[in-house]
């Protein structure tokens, strides 16, 4: 038999007194022990039930003001775990222990560290280490000092550094030069837990030894947390003697970024000077610094960036543009200007975009027509991004004087990223273009930004749009229409736009007055449905199956009851299908089953069984179950009533208490052919 | 040999780094240590860690991208990692992709740019803070800790080493489109409530013993979460429920609800400053209370009002999803960059050194808000939060689940 911490026990063993009789309050105590045998019963749900019992009155005990009690149930439970317990249940009440154990637990806690099982003795290991008291820190310490393999050694280190109570770094720095790596990057993590001057101090002292790439993440983190603090000058040591280390490519450049930010007043000329390095990972690794570079030291840098190389001149560039430099405008034209680099004029172009006014826009426009794609890209940008009001007029004057496609393209996109309300307008006109592009273009801007005046004008070329765009094309009516405050008016532009329509564009109208819906909308509908007949009838009955809400339910039953042709009462059906259980119903769930369940009794068809007891999944109500279970011995309807059954039976309470829903759901098992549906019913069982 | 230090900066990347001035800003390891090595800004080289359902999902994704190349996978189920390593090296049509038992051995390849972390919860702080040390790059799957504290020592991390270090939530912008900018434009208003639906909190595990399989390194598995025997349930993707490994439904889908609500009220740089726990009175939902006075709501499974789905906003002039003012007036907002989604924002802040999308400090925030939620009810009692210092105030016993000792040997160190 292994002993996991056999040593720390004899070790330990007689550091502690055993607690005489504990005064527990007695009915936690009645309570833990009638539960205490059940905790590893074989029965799962008795198990459960015992163990949720007794883990619910500890998160309870945890309450601030109930300190008393709660320490005198984990005496009791400490008494527990000195007897006689199934690995299981050991472990359940070292759990509950770990998350509310004090001082008392202590004694008991070290025991267990020399259990024989050595997955018990780690559960007691986390107990101490999430134990808030004192005494626990002082019993991992002890251990942590007659530890006698590298493994235990980590493990207490990492008890000691997860407390971040842990002070006493003199025993921690005699692992720092241990032989085992793992040792080493515990003992440094945990010094550089405690950021202070004394910790960077020795962790300086460390990178000197032969393990220094162990230590410089720790290293690093703890200088990160010292500049934080604003002990730059410290943080700066310890990122220079990470320097001196000869770290590894990631912790060099952390350490040269680290080391600029720490130069205090001297930021902008240490960073132009690493930026001018010849060493290329040294030059690279400063960049990175030039967008953190802070305002008062901008202008030295700007003063001084003529001399760089391009590399930094961009990440410069870029981060006066971020920073909505307006001191750059000069600095930034007259390389938009006049630069080669290709990355160093787009740069600067697009810093444009952030820090110029109108009177850029010349410039911006002039380069939109350049043959350089990347140039003319970054100055389309920058027109979008550039916040003067102004631009928008300018931009659209352009578009007004030109007749080139490609060119009016560009400005629209420029004027759609700037969300100028007025685009809406010529997006209205070019609805009728001849190029795909151009129209799908233009519904998108005024599904962003039409109102109602552009529905009217929209609706007006609703015949030119093919039928491939009608779907898009009535969605953006419907987006504008839904901006509309009052719901029961929401489809007046449409229902307006109606009465003036050629007949063949009717019902084109009327399914979008459907799919807004509303008061309004439904007292057309129903006229249309009437007073009249043919297609006009039929596309009001579409209408109604497209409705947002189910209050058009009534109307489609009454249409699939009595519809007057056979295409009427089976789209009724499969509207009735569809909105009885939208998301927001008004319909209570017991209602919309009611629906479901008058709708398949009018079905002729397989199709619309299959779509009524496909929705019926979504009525979370055993009644639903009852509902579609008759379907389970239909063979053309088995494999849907076994998913929509299988769907209602994820629901836990359910189950727990329809015993039924638990046999419907064994027998799906044993025959649906749809694997996954098999697999969600077994998982389902499994779920205790 | 001369260290190479290759960098090209872009705009994205210094725009976003003002804002945390502790940010230095370190290239990809492939130009680290090499010479003659692909620029970044051509190929960026990944390995796969945790390859079950999501994990194989994502690299599935990031196997899409002409820049990225996979040349490992990891994963102590070896039924995972094989299968998803065949998935690889049909992709490239090769046998080059190497795999691993044990996430150290894929941290010493230095010629590994980027990993995908696909593990369960458990493991994510872990692998994300080696990661960083070597100078790798990470997406790692939501919700992105296990604890706050781990959270933060990731955040510190990828800060310290400079590293682009996303999290995996694809919903924010992904579900929800313009509504983050209708809220953020004042379409409702001041934003008073916001409904978020998620499911409950994890629990204990009460599975029953199976035999290990072959193949399978259920102790490396287990790594830093307390031990306890096998079951294959939770191979497959079915260790939310469990506190050991998981928050549950509340940082599962609350990671990507929660992340949404905080990123569309513009809170999703801070945190609540109280919450309390549904106490079937005057608080029938878990309530987080921000220091505006915005209120979150957990509509959860136990304790829900049905008639909010999703994500619900009620301001003072409108609610979303729900009636309101047009909103027309321009609104800056953060999205995603590059092409592909959330994958390819990652893609492209690998290459420009930008702060990505989900960011592991704004990821950090989301799951801090669930696992605040968490405690609250897991202890039944109200919670004060500092979210600048990010303690709870008033409460030493409930501060005790802020952090987990980790098991054997492992340590965030």
């Amino acid at each position: 038999m292994s002993n996991y911490y056999l040593p720390l026990h004899f070790a330990l063993i007689g550091l502690f007194a055993f607690p005489a009789s504990a005064t527990a309050d007695e009915n936690d105590a009645k309570l833990l022990h009638k539960n205490l045998q059940n905790f590893s019963s074989d029965d799962l749900t008795r198990q459960k039930n015992s163990r949720e019992q007794w883990q619910q009155r500890c998160f309870e005990l945890s309450r601030p003001a109930n300190s008393s009690q709660r320490s005198a149930a984990c005496r009791e439970m400490m008494r527990a775990l000195s007897g006689k317990l199934t690995r299981s249940t050991s472990l359940f009440l070292l759990q509950q222990v770990e998350r509310i154990g004090g001082d008392e637990s202590v004694e008991g806690l070290v025991r267990l560290l020399g259990d024989a099982d050595k997955i018990v003795a780690d559960a007691a290991r986390r107990a101490l280490a999430n134990n808030p008291s004192e005494k626990a820190a002082h019993s991992l310490e002890r251990a942590l000092a007659i530890a006698n393999s590298d493994t235990q050694i980590v493990q207490l280190i990492n008890s000691l550094a997860f407390r971040k109570d842990y002070q006493d770094l003199e025993t921690l720095t005699l692992f720092l030069d241990h032989s085992s790596p793992q040792v080493v990057v515990a003992a440094a993590a945990a010094v550089s837990q405690a950021a202070t001057d004394e910790a960077a101090q020795i962790l300086i002292e460390s990178l000197r030894l032969q393990q220094s790439k162990l230590i410089a993440p720790s290293a690093l983190a703890l200088a990160a947390a010292i500049r934080e603090a604003g002990n730059l000058a410290q943080a700066r040591r310890l990122y220079e003697a990470v320097l001196r280390s000869n770290p590894s490519g990631v912790a060099h450049a952390v350490a040269i970024f680290g080391a600029i930010a720490c130069s205090g007043d001297s930021v902008a000329d240490d960073l132009l000077a690493r930026l001018n390095d010849g060493d290329e990972f040294v030059r690279q690794a400063a960049i990175n610094f030039v967008s953190h570079v802070d305002e008062s030291e901008l202008d030295a840098v700007l003063r001084g960036q003529s001399d760089l190389p391009n590399d930094a001149r961009t990440a410069l560039f870029i981060a006066l543009g971020t920073r909505r430099v307006a001191a750059a405008q000069e600095f930034l034209i007259e390389a938009a200007s006049n630069t080669v680099d290709d990355g160093l004029r787009i740069a600067a172009i697009e810093a444009l975009g952030d820090v110029g006014g109108s009177d850029v826009v010349p410039l911006l426009l002039s380069l939109l027509d350049t043959s350089n794609e990347g140039v003319a890209k970054a100055a389309a940008k920058a027109l979008g991004d550039t916040q003067d009001p102004q631009v928008d007029k300018r931009v659209f004057r352009e578009l007004e004087s030109t007749n080139d496609n490609v060119r009016r393209e560009t400005l629209i996109s420029i004027l759609n990223q700037r969300r100028w309300p007025k685009l809406a307008d010529v997006a209205v006109d070019e609805l009728g273009s001849d190029s795909e592009a151009a129209r799908r273009r233009s519904i998108g801007i005024l599904t962003r930004l039409g109102t109602v005046e552009h529905v009217t004008a929209a609706l007006l070329l609703v015949d030119q749009i093919p039928s491939q765009d009608f779907g898009r094309f009535s969605k953006a009516i419907v987006a504008i229409c839904s901006r509309i405050p009052n719901s029961n008016t929401q489809a007046q532009p449409v229902i307006e736009a109606y009465a003036s329509a050629d007949r063949s564009d009717r019902p084109r109208l009327l399914s979008i007055i459907g799919t807004i819906g509303g008061k309004n909308a439904a007292d057309f509908v129903n006229q249309r449905l009437e007073g009249n007949s043919g297609e006009e009838a039929e596309a009001a009955v579409t209408a109604l199956a497209n409705w947002p809400d189910a209050s058009v339910v009534g109307t489609l039953l009454k249409i699939a009851q009595r519809g007057e042709t056979e295409s009427q009462r089976i789209r009724a059906l499969r509207g009735i299908a569809r909105v009885a259980v939208l998301p927001n119903s008004p319909l209570s769930e017991s209602q919309q089953l009611k629906v479901l369940t008058q709708a398949m009794k009018l079905t002729t068809r397989l199709d619309e069984r299959k779509l009524i007891l496909d929705r019926a999944k979504a009525v979370d109500l055993i009644e639903s179950v009852r509902f579609i279970r008759p379907f389970l011995d239909n063979t053309d309807l088995r494999e849907v009533a076994c998913k929509s059954i299988t769907q209602i039976g994820r629901i836990k309470s359910l189950r727990d208490q329809y015993p039924e829903l638990v046999d419907d759901l064994r027998r799906i098992i044993e025959v649906v052919q749809d694997e996954k549906v098999r697999e969600r019913a077994k998982n389902a069982l499994l779920e205790i | 040999m001369q260290k190479k230090f290759q960098l090209t900066q872009r705009r994205g990347w210094i725009k976003s780094a003002t804002a945390s001035m502790a940010l230095p800003m370190i290239v990809p390891s492939s130009v680290l240590g090499r010479d003659g090595a692909t620029p970044p800004s051509e190929r960026i080289v990944m390995a796969t860690i945790g390859t079950g359902g999501r994990g194989t999902g994502d690299m599935r994704a990031f196997l899409g991208f002409p820049e990225v190349q996979m040349v490992a996978t990891c994963d102590p189920v070896r039924e995972h990692r094989d299968r998803a390593r065949d998935m690889v090296n049909q992709r490239y049509k090769s046998k080059d992709c190497a795999t691993y038992n044990d996430f150290r051995e894929v941290m010493t390849r230095d010629d590994v740019d980027a990993v995908l972390i696909g593990t369960p919860d458990h493991w994510h702080a872990l692998i994300t803070i080696e990661a960083c040390k070597r100078g790798k790059d990470v997406f790692c799957e939501k919700p992105e800790c296990l604890t706050i504290r781990q959270g933060r020592a990731m955040v510190d991390a990828a800060r310290l080493y400079g590293r682009v270090v996303s999290g995996g939530s694809q919903r924010v912008i992904g579900d929800y489109g313009d509504v983050p900018r209708l809220v953020r434009g004042g379409a409702i208003g001041d934003v008073k409530e916001v409904y978020v639906s998620c499911g409950d909190p994890s629990g204990e595990c009460y599975l029953p013993e199976e035999p290990v399989p072959d193949g399978v390194d259920w102790d490396m598995w287990l790594g830093p979460a307390p031990w306890r025997p096998f079951h294959s349930s939770l191979l497959k993707g079915k260790f939310r429920p469990y506190r050991d490994y998981s928050g549950g439904g509340m940082t599962d889908w609350g990671a990507h609800r929660f992340g949404a609500a905080l990123f569309a009220t513009g809170l999703h740089h801070t945190g609540p400053v109280e919450v309390s726990p549904p106490d079937g009175e005057d608080t029938p939902l878990l309530t987080y209370r921000f220091s505006n006075g915005t209120k979150f709501f957990h509509n959860g499974t136990k304790h829900n009002i049905p008639k909010y789905k999703n994500i619900v906003y009620r301001g003072t002039d409108g609610e979303v999803p729900g009636i309101h003012p047009p909103m027309l007036r321009r609104v800056d907002m953060e999205g995603y960059k590059g092409r592909g989604g959330i994958f390819g924002d990652f893609v492209h802040c690998v290459k420009t050194r930008e702060l990505p999308f989900r960011d592991i400090e704004i990821a950090h925030r989301a799951t801090t808000v669930c696992h605040l939620g968490n405690i609250a009810y897991w202890l039944n009692r109200k919670l004060r939060w500092n979210p600048e210092t990010e303690e709870i105030i008033g409460d030493s016993e409930a501060s005790r689940w802020l952090d987990r000792p980790m098991r054997g040997s492992w340590a965030l160190s």
